[in-house]
């Protein structure tokens, strides 16, 4: 126990994506995590996804690594049917009261081999597939569900309307794992913080009645149609109309269902539908030939990192056709169960156009259990429902050491969710910093046995996996056959080898037979070969003396129908893995001592927060700025549109900097040299006085960009032509109250050729200086002249707000832009206004132009320094737009704030907090350790040619100037193989997947 | 550059020679590799000693080996003198694809640059100097007008074929082709060098205008041939049959890997204990497809080849001439990198600073090309 007697471990309140990566980056920096979720399985929202924009990646695919990882994790225990019924207590030791309802199948019995399912009679819409499909009283919400195991719908259930009604699971569950006896339990959980990561649900389109969801069967929302057009979803991925299974030709999208409408209650942008209609749109045309797709919206908010140019691909390549209207009705066609939409265009006419399917872009709410769990746990919700945040405190609630991540505290986008999920965790963690590693678990394994120079010994077991192999494969004829190959000296089948007690068995026939090497021919590796190779430890065998035939994907399942041969391919298949398990050799993981230090380069806003996270969590840090003082842009901003002052913060900042004895703070340094590589780096820098080298483990770039100078418009010609941020500065000194016209230009610059990329806080920065302009001299005139209005998500109201002030929003065409005169001594603008269809001409004492946030120009050196990758517009480049929004491909490499893409402040402080996180993660290891199957040299065969290292994208090879050969840096290597692939002299080879190990397996394949 | 003359008093090789003396005596080299004759053939050298350059003959059209790789083994662990080297194209290509490969250092090497029209076999070449039916000041005034053949025996098919006349990134360069061979030779040298050549008492060199026609129209006949040669041995090997058809008489002796300029491995992996199977695999090969041919892998070998230095094949056509049983493995190298130079366009040689194709990737680069 630590002085302050903390407790060491978090609830996380929610395991969608947000609640995964809060749980992943708290078990990672060394805290226990309890990861609570109401449903029977982790995942949330992302899970239902198919594609993900701006990249259409698919959902599944790239977060599932997350479920396996907090699945597998061994400092995270996942209770899932849970509900919070209360929390007290103070910052550091709350205690939870929590009510884990019952699941009627045992976790740990259940294989999931889907039998149950199978047998049972009853059929309900399935809540996952947006009621588009079916699942049973007895189900698993989705393929990949974590933990992967059944569940029993209590109200559904026959045998619980009746005790002797069903019961047709009980019979066929080989396992055993069913029980309709289970009660509820009560479960109190000592943790140190709170996280609470509920999530939202999708707005019902029911009171929208004009759209005619609920009536009209081809009228869906926009989640039935993301479950459509997943392979995994209920049509398999064919876009059909519901009505009559036949593929549509002509789709359209209303956008701000329930969204960005104020009489029926959300006063919001929901932030993500822009975007979601726009991928769906794009999907929907790949998956049918010449569909036309639609999108009817008022705004396209195509305000995030890569997302403008993905409009423009939409339009340009799809072919994506945008209406900017007003829908009045739908009504359908009898015959043809067609829809009839009428909308006002843009032209203020009313037009009338038919379609075979409508999808409704609903909005984000806040989930139904919020307001209970609120209520329970002790938060504050604002007015719409979502849970209040201080603005300069992110993920901060109204209770001291209570933190909220993802769409719980505003509708959100996968990126923010995950930083601001990072941030809680950053946040709890330096609540707790004393108490990390107190109750976080090692796993510890008996000293390994030495078999070199033994003969292979070899136990192979044969799985039936319940009747999912053995019904189809002859199970005892292969157990049998394997028993004849030289080298295995014992062989056995299991019902299911994955089951507890069978591991156990493994163990114990390794005593028994004094075996040296396991093959298990089962299932595919990629998810129980971890399990298995951690058994085969335990028994005190290196884990990589280990093999994995996959006889249930390539054999049962895909020859489903000819047993005959599927039993022979599964003979083939195991007696390869023989053959590779005998040349199989002890793998040892390398690992290294890190420098605990970071380096933060950039003492802005972001750069200031990561630095006090990381030193609030114990570790030293170095502060570069390259300026005098600290601060960086936030310097020019008086004010936040919610009201925010950021100089009392940076003052703040500056004060906690000053005072904590981690952070040393290097001012108007510059970065001359740097050499190493993670976990030791050394940075040269220079200040004014002197050359100094910083030695480091970790780098956050929080390096920043700045405003865009524009270069029309008579800027810098004319006194009276401003940027927004000039502006700002001039209504601070008070020298505008007298302007009587005000004229804002948005996308001065952006979103057009050479800048096409939408910068994104420039009309929340417009409505909140024409606001203050309002507010000070309501007689003044201000006209914002606009492309898009993108005050997403929760800025919303203030555009509203705006409007009802008098501020005259006029929208232009990028093909039609605002002319700009200066006669006489003074200034006009012209624009055509669409609405009205002529041209406007306003006299202008004052010209503000909206330029946008461009790259820094010292980016690019710092990217070549640090091989940090850029994206095309010259922001950083980040692992993962989704999923690994602040860290780099390479690790100990994190980014944030504005040197990742343009956002407002308190997202900036976000994602600082979270690259701390992501850096402790890493930070609080003892030592780093290499995984099994990195690269090796053969240094007698190695020529030096260095192509090895060309090609490494981890910077895990260099070339040994002294020996004139390559070597791996184990722990920078993941094991691709690309090095081996490319070296002409066969001096790399790969640890278990040596030349001879695969050429063995395929001359055993084919003799 | 800048042009300047050396005046040649009917033996251009002499006068060469002793031009190259002056380089060592001016210190404007400290050694210098340059092919020198001997007795029916010319071979490489290292000469430090001014004297000792007295048959420094670079013009002989004979080339034993592709010199890159004997420049490459000369500066691989650095060099502390500056040393002048004297290349053909084919082996100023090659060094480049060295350096890339990090086998070869151009730390203190002054590249010497000279035109090449071809070379004869060697064995060619030893019989028509002992017939004096070459002598290589006449052939070098008379080839200089672009006719390299004798009575009929023309230098290597890959030189026939071979579109680069004037050696690349050279800093000194000696010209032959197009001039007046037997009076004058064009030196032409970098600018930074200029000053510390002209110490050696050269004219100055002018516009060579009917020079540059020449070695144009030589350059482009050339292309054209090659282009021809290759289209009708891409159609001759469209097949695996055709290519084993083709590699029937192959010895697997090495010779051509042996020649290779950018064939840089230490061992092959070809001797190595991977391709050195036990008797049962044989026999289990044997059994299973009634019979093997002993050695086996020989087309692979090949392949294997291709594939190593399919992108960094400057066409010298080493492989070729020494290979025993003359299979025409130069140009079948050329039928097979030339598919993956376009692809990447990637030309071997052409700027050190261009990334091998193999570190590189795009998202689009094997997409059908137009």
């Amino acid at each position: 126990m630590n002085e302050l007697n903390l407790t060491g471990a978090v609830m996380v309140v929610g395991g969608g994506i947000s609640g995964m990566q809060s749980a992943l980056d708290l078990a990672e920096a060394g805290y226990k995590v309890y990861l609570l979720e109401q449903k029977p399985a982790i995942g949330g929202t992302m899970a239902m996804l198919d594609k993900t924009f701006p990249t259409n990646d698919c959902a599944m695919c790239t977060m599932s690594p997350k479920l396996v990882d907090v699945g597998r994790h061994l400092n995270v225990e996942i209770i899932t049917n849970a509900e919070v019924l209360g929390v007290e207590g103070t910052p550091g030791n709350f205690k939870a009261r929590v009510l884990k309802k019952a699941r009627y199948v045992d976790e740990e019995k259940c294989i999931a081999c889907g039998q149950c399912a199978d047998e049972c009679p009853v059929k309900v819409p399935s809540e996952f597939d947006g009621g588009l499909g079916k699942r049973k009283a007895i189900y698993k919400m989705y393929a990949q569900a974590t933990p992967n195991a059944y569940a029993i719908d209590k109200n559904k259930c026959l045998k619980f309307k009746n005790p002797k009604a069903c019961g047709k699971c009980l019979k066929v569950c080989e396992a055993g794992a069913i029980s309709h006896d289970m009660e509820d339990e009560e479960l109190e959980l000592h943790v140190g913080s709170v996280i609470l990561s509920p999530g939202f649900e999708p707005i019902d389109p029911t009171p929208y009645g004009e759209y005619g969801w609920g009536v009209y069967p081809n009228v869906i929302t926009s989640v039935q149609f993301e479950r459509m057009l997943a392979a995994s979803g209920p049509y398999q991925g064919h876009v059909v109309r519901p009505s009559d299974h036949v593929e549509p030709k002509k789709i359209a999208f209303i956008q701000c269902v329930g969204s960005r409408d104020v009489h029926r209650g959300k006063n919001y942008c929901s932030a993500v539908c822009c975007m979601y209609a726009t991928k769906e749109a794009i999907i929907a045309k790949e998956h049918v030939d010449n569909l036309e797709a639609t999108i009817f919206y008022m705004d396209v908010r195509a305000y995030g990192k890569d997302f403008e140019k993905y409009y423009d691909r939409a339009r340009q390549q799809h072919g994506v056709r945008y209406n900017r209207s007003m829908i009045s009705s739908v009504k359908e066609l009898q015959q043809s169960n067609n829809l009839l939409i009428r909308y006002l265009n843009q032209d203020g006419q009313y037009q009338e156009e038919e379609f075979d399917m409508l999808v409704l872009s609903v909005g984000l709410k806040p989930s139904t259990s919020a307001n209970d769990l609120a209520e329970a746990v002790g938060v504050e919700l604002d007015n719409d429902g979502f849970c209040k945040c201080e603005e300069f405190n992110p993920g901060a609630t109204t209770k001291p050491g209570v933190y909220a991540g993802g769409a719980f505290v505003a509708p959100k986008d996968i990126p923010e969710t995950v930083g601001d999920a990072s941030c809680a965790a950053a946040q709890a963690g330096k609540v707790l910093s004393d108490a990390r590693g107190s109750l976080a678990q090692v796993k510890e394994y008996p000293s390994e046995k030495d078999i070199v120079n033994e003969e292979p010994r070899i136990g192979a077991f044969i799985c039936n996996c319940g009747i999912n192999i053995g019904s189809v494969v002859k199970v005892p004829e292969v157990v049998e056959y394997v028993k004849n190959i030289p080298g295995v000296v014992h062989s056995e089948e299991f019902l299911f080898t994955c089951s507890q007690d069978n591991v156990e068995r493994i163990k114990e026939r390794i005593k028994e037979h004094n075996l040296n090497r396991v093959v298990v021919a089962s299932c595919t590796p990629r998810t129980h070969a971890p399990l298995f190779m951690s058994s085969i430890r335990e028994a005190g065998l290196n884990p990589y003396l280990y093999e994995q035939a996959n006889i249930r994907e390539h054999a049962s399942w895909v020859h489903q129908d000819n047993p005959k041969a599927a039993t022979e391919k599964a003979k083939d298949l195991v007696r390869m893995s023989v053959e590779k398990v005998k040349l199989a050799k002890p793998v040892h993981t390398s690992s290294f001592e890190i420098n605990r230090k970071a380096l933060v380069i950039g003492g802005g806003l972001s750069g200031m927060t990561s630095s006090l996270n990381l030193a609030g969590q114990g570790f030293s840090v170095y502060l570069l700025e390259k300026e005098p003082e600290l601060g960086g842009n936030a310097l020019h901003i008086k004010r936040t549109i919610d009201g925010s002052d950021p100089q009392r913060l940076i003052e703040d900042l500056r004060k906690q900097i000053n005072d904590n004895p981690l952070v040393e703070v290097l001012t108007e340094a510059e970065i001359s040299d740097v050499s190493g590589y993670l976990g030791n780096y050394k940075t040269t820098i220079k200040t004014s006085n002197e050359t100094k080298v910083l030695e480091h483990g970790v780098v956050i770039a929080a390096s920043g960009a700045e405003e865009a100078k524009p270069t029309e418009y008579y800027y810098g010609e004319n006194n009276n032509v401003v940027t927004q941020r000039e502006l700002e500065e001039r209504l601070a000194s008070g020298s505008l109250d007298d302007v009587k016209n005000v004229v804002m230009i948005q996308c001065v610059g952006s979103r057009q050729e050479g800048r096409p990329y939408c910068s994104r806080i420039c009309c929340t920065h417009a409505i909140k200086n024409a606001l203050t302009i309002k507010n000070r001299n309501p007689e003044a005139n201000v006209f914002v002249l606009y492309r898009d209005i993108r005050t997403y998500g929760m800025k919303e109201k203030y555009y509203r707000e705006a409007r009802e002030n008098g501020v005259i929003f006029i929208r232009y065409e990028l093909e039609d832009k605002p002319e700009v005169s200066f006669k006489d001594n003074k200034l006009e603008v012209k624009v055509n206004d669409p609405v009205l269809e002529r041209q406007l001409v306003l006299d202008t004492d004052l010209l503000v132009l909206s330029t946008g946030i461009v790259p820094r120009k010292d980016t690019e050196k710092l990217s070549r320094m640090y091989k940090l990758p850029l994206t095309a517009d010259g922001f950083y480049n980040e692992a993962h737009m989704k999923l690994r929004p602040v860290d780099f491909a390479a690790d100990g490499l994190y980014l944030c704030g504005l040197a990742h893409s343009p956002k407002l402040i308190n997202e900036s402080l976000s994602q600082a907090n979270a690259a701390a996180i992501r850096a402790v993660t890493l930070l609080s290891k003892d030592r780093l350790e290499s995984l099994g199957i990195v690269a090796t040299v053969n240094e007698k065969w190695c020529k030096g040619c260095g192509l090895c290292v060309n090609i490494c994208p981890y910077d895990a090879r260099v070339i040994d100037e002294n020996k004139d050969v390559a070597v791996v840096r184990e722990v920078l290597c993941q094991g691709c193989g690309a090095c081996v692939a490319a070296c002409p002299s066969s001096a790399s080879q790969q640890n278990g997947f040596e030349k001879k190990q695969i050429l063995t397996m395929i001359d055993s394949a084919i003799s | 550059m800048k042009n300047y003359l050396l005046k040649v008093n009917n033996s251009p090789v002499e006068s060469l020679a002793r031009f190259f003396k002056n380089l060592l005596e001016q210190k404007i080299v400290d050694a210098l590799f340059v092919q020198q004759s001997v007795n029916g053939a010319a071979v490489q050298t290292l000469v430090k000693d001014p004297s000792a350059a007295s048959d420094a003959n670079p013009l002989a059209p004979i080339s034993l080996q592709n010199a890159a790789r004997l420049v490459a083994d000369l500066t691989n662990s650095g060099l502390q003198e500056k040393v002048g080297v004297v290349l053909r194209s084919c082996e100023v290509r090659a060094l480049v694809e060295l350096v890339k490969l990090q086998q070869a250092k151009l730390d203190n090497i002054v590249i010497i640059g000279v035109d090449c029209l071809g070379t004869f076999v060697p064995a060619d070449y030893r019989s028509l100097v002992s017939n004096s039916k070459l002598v290589p000041d006449q052939w070098t005034v008379k080839a200089a007008n672009g006719e390299t053949a004798i009575g009929g025996v023309d230098v290597r098919q890959s030189c026939q074929i071979c579109d680069h006349v004037t050696a690349e990134h050279a800093q000194i360069h000696i010209g032959w082709v197009g001039m007046n061979a037997g009076r004058e030779l064009l030196i032409q040298v970098e600018d930074e060098l200029a000053s510390e050549v002209e110490k050696i008492s050269l004219a100055n060199g002018g516009n060579q205008a009917q020079r540059d026609d020449l070695v144009k129209k030589l350059v482009d006949e050339r292309a054209a041939a090659k282009e021809k040669l290759i289209d009708q041995y891409s159609e001759k090997l469209n097949s695996m049959d055709k290519l084993m058809d083709e590699l029937t008489i192959c010895l697997k002796c090495g010779n051509c890997r042996q020649a290779c300029p950018i064939c840089f491995c230490r061992e092959c992996v070809f001797v190595s204990p991977t391709f050195q199977h036990d008797a049962d695999k044989y026999l289990k090969w044997a059994g299973r497809k009634g019979r093997i041919e002993m050695p086996t892998d020989t087309v692979l070998f090949h392949l294997t080849r291709a594939n190593h230095m399919g992108e960094s094949c400057v066409n010298c056509g080493q492989c070729e001439s020494a290979c025993p049983s003359g299979i025409p493995v130069g140009i079948l190298f050329q039928v097979m990198s030339k598919r993956v130079q376009d692809l990447f366009e990637y030309v071997p040689g052409r700027d050190i600073e261009e990334p091998l194709p193999l570190t590189t990737y795009k998202e689009d680069e094997l997409e059908p090309r137009h």
